[in-house]
């Protein structure tokens, strides 16, 4: 018995297009098939599909087919398929802790949003990203394990955007040669990109947001042109974009440290599932560069000295410093286009007790910034980076790994009470301005640190945004107080956006509270047994 | 993870209050041999082969722990049929689908070295020259012979890679 099949939507857009227009389409599909021969069945048979729903979205908003066309032509994978990969790339200095000190539950990822002025097109924007990837073949990569060190080796497959369903910068899969370094999602008018750290930086993962939003606006037919900080997607890659420009970087005489004393903790018990909360302070950028310019400092040692007396507020520790992590953008010293990492850190640090108020702290902090973030210290830095590595270099991975994942615990989080991360003011071309409300960033939270704080500028919105590890609510009431004082009207949002509860039931609670006390009570018999100084600590904390 | 040391080490606790062999390392070994295998979820390279080969070189340790303890001797025999069965698997696993898995090679190279270090205990006389050993040395150099014939180019690039210090 013959059973007829309902015919697919895109086998009625294509009856309904015209003879010419049904042998363009029949080209345009043997052409990409073509281009994407190497790849295994299934993954052709999604990207066809791809263009399939991309083709029917246009024929349901009155584009022609002829339109249609030229519109995915552009966007389409060409001959990035159509070989096998060989590039391969070293971690760069500052990506080759991340995989070595990442577990099932956390890793370094940080998200960076545009908020469009409609609400996304899945289907062009699924299109977008097989336009954009091309354009990016640091990106199409996957991660493995040396025998020395971790590396990222070139993969070949369909690169997927996604709605959103999980909370921001959740770690991601990367267990496979088929898992993806970053996650593109969506959700109502909000694309995001989460990025692992190994792969990009903030300034990389900007340009790679841009391009993606801009191959998305063209596919809804607005064009932009490539320039400030935004790519054509069909010009060829060049070397220097996948450059570890930490090499350009001359050794200084001496090395800087890593490590400094363990600093203040901001209260509260680490949630099971983290982020527990975000919240996004948006604020008028101009009032913002004014209030800083009227107290003489930048926004960045403004922000800073917020976050000392909000620290301080929410804090119980009574010794110690409160020790801000500041990244720098090594471009501001060295020209390089690379779009892998290339941002060192520095910190600032105030003795809990010396911490006054926010004004009463700016010049220290406006002095320490200008120490911290200059070019001596940064290459300094880089020195200490690059001889950590030399002397690592030869120690197995599976010897390494275990002692850096303590290592980076210690150093990373232990040392600092909070992190702010100032991406700058994000240059969006003209053309596309109309179509874009805002950007966000996102500092994924680190293993123990509390609270992350993360800001970037676009047009006359800067957005500060806090992702916590705690339902503790201290800091960012304090911080949300100091930016009414100083008339900066902070419009807030967060987690209730992302679906997170900002009111965990008091059964969660409980269970949250039991669970953690009960690995307090087991951290604490061992430390009994073995560590008498860290008894102590523990029965401090 | 911690439930296991725990266990482990109340065996050692146990198995050293009772005396008479040790058996504790048996447990140990298991524990450990769950833990690697069931528990621990590998965060990067999670491939089929890799997860094989991990699975029958933890379960040679644990064999071995077995039959060093006891002393009956069958790991002589039982442990050159193990990896040569397992690199008969990855080696259909990989050989057959060469083009997908050129990039995913060191599971089976890793495993022809574990071969290696047998054959050559066998050689010194840690494990005796049987049947089996000569069958696991010939599959190993069977593989080593293909590999540099046809797999040269791709073999020197992914050890480059896998070896690389910088």
């Amino acid at each position: 018995m013959h059973i007829r099949r309902k015919p697919t939507p895109y086998r009625l857009f294509y009856n309904s297009a015209a003879d010419n227009e049904q042998a363009a389409l029949d080209r345009f599909f043997s052409e990409t098939a073509e281009n994407i021969m190497l790849l295994p069945k299934r993954q052709r048979t999604a990207i066809l599909e791809d263009f399939e729903k991309a083709f029917v979205y246009y024929g349901k908003n009155g584009i022609s087919a002829e339109d249609a066309i030229k519109r995915l032509s552009y966007a389409s994978p060409g001959d990035f398929y159509s070989q096998t990969p060989t590039d391969w790339y070293p971690l760069d200095y500052a990506a080759k802790i991340y995989p070595m000190s990442m577990n099932s539950r956390w890793m370094a990822v940080f998200r960076l949003s545009v908020y469009f002025n409609a609400d996304i097109v899945p289907e062009l924007l699924q299109i977008a990203l097989i336009g954009t990837i091309k354009r990016f073949p640091f990106f199409a990569t996957s991660i493995k394990k040396g025998f020395f060190w971790h590396y990222i080796d070139s993969a070949r497959h369909r690169f997927i955007s996604e709605p959103e369903s999980k909370r921001p910068c959740a770690p991601l899969n990367i267990s496979t040669s088929s898992s993806q370094l970053f996650r593109v999602v969506y959700y109502k008018e909000r694309l995001s990109v989460e990025y692992f750290h190994i792969l990009t930086d903030g300034t990389g993962g900007m340009i790679f947001l841009k391009t993606l939003a801009a191959e998305y606006l063209r596919l809804l037919g607005v064009n932009i042109p490539a320039g400030g900080g935004l790519l054509n997607v069909n010009d060829e890659p060049t070397e220097s974009e996948s450059e570890n420009a930490f090499e350009k970087v001359a050794s200084a005489d001496s090395s800087a440290g890593f490590a400094a004393k363990n600093a203040v903790q901001l209260r509260g018990r680490i949630s099971r599932v983290v982020p527990a909360r975000i919240i996004h302070f948006e604020m008028d950028s101009s009032r913002l560069v004014e209030t800083a310019k009227e107290r003489n400092c930048t926004v960045t040692a403004l922000i800073l000295s917020f976050m000392l007396e909000a620290s301080k507020a929410a804090s119980e520790e009574s010794k110690g410093s409160i020790q801000i992590q500041v990244p720098v953008n090594m471009r501001k010293y060295y020209r390089s286009d690379t779009i892998r990492n290339f941002t060192m850190y520095g910190y600032i640090s105030v003795p809990r007790s010396e911490v006054g108020t926010a004004d009463t702290l700016l010049p220290e902090v406006t002095r320490q910034l200008a120490q911290i973030t200059s070019e001596e210290n940064m290459r300094r830095m880089v020195t200490a980076t690059k001889n950590l590595v030399k002397y690592l270099k030869f120690i197995p991975l599976f010897i390494k790994q275990p002692i850096a994942a303590i290592i980076y615990s210690k150093l990373a989080d232990d040392v600092f009470t909070s992190t702010i991360s100032n991406l700058g003011v994000v240059v969006i071309p003209d053309e596309m301005k109309p179509y874009v409300k805002k950007l966000d960033f996102v500092l994924g939270t680190g293993v123990k640190m509390r609270a992350t704080c993360s800001m970037v500028t676009a047009g006359s919105v800067t957005t500060l945004s806090i992702a916590k590890q705690t339902y503790d609510r201290s800091f960012e009431t304090q911080m949300r107080r100091l930016l009414i004082e100083h008339g900066l009207e902070p419009v807030l949002s967060g987690s209730e956006e992302y679906g997170i509860k900002d009111n965990i039931s008091p059964s969660r609670r409980a269970v949250e509270y039991l669970a953690g006390g009960a690995k307090n009570h087991f951290v604490s018999a061992i430390g009994f047994f073995v560590n008498k100084r860290r008894r102590k600590r523990i029965d401090r904390g | 993870m911690f439930l296991l040391s725990a266990f482990s080490l109340i065996s050692a606790v146990v198995n050293v209050s009772t005396g008479g062999k040790a058996w504790s390392l048996i447990v140990v070994a298991g524990a450990w041999m769950f833990w690697l295998n069931i528990v621990k979820k590998p965060l990067i390279e999670n491939s089929a082969a890799n997860r094989l080969s991990q699975l029958l070189l933890s379960s040679c340790a644990t064999l071995m722990v077995i039959d060093l303890i006891y002393g009956s001797g069958f790991m002589h025999l039982v442990l050159p049929i193990l990896m040569f069965s397992m690199l008969i698997i990855l080696g259909a696993i990989f050989f057959l689908n060469f083009r997908k898995q050129r990039r995913n090679l060191m599971p089976l190279y890793y495993m022809v070295g574990g071969a290696g270090l047998t054959v050559l205990g066998a050689f010194i006389g840690i494990l005796r020259f049987n049947w089996a050993t000569i069958v696991l040395a010939g599959i190993s150099a069977f593989y080593l012979a293909i590999s540099i014939i046809w797999f040269r180019a791709p073999l020197l690039t992914e050890l480059k890679k896998r070896f690389h210090v910088g």
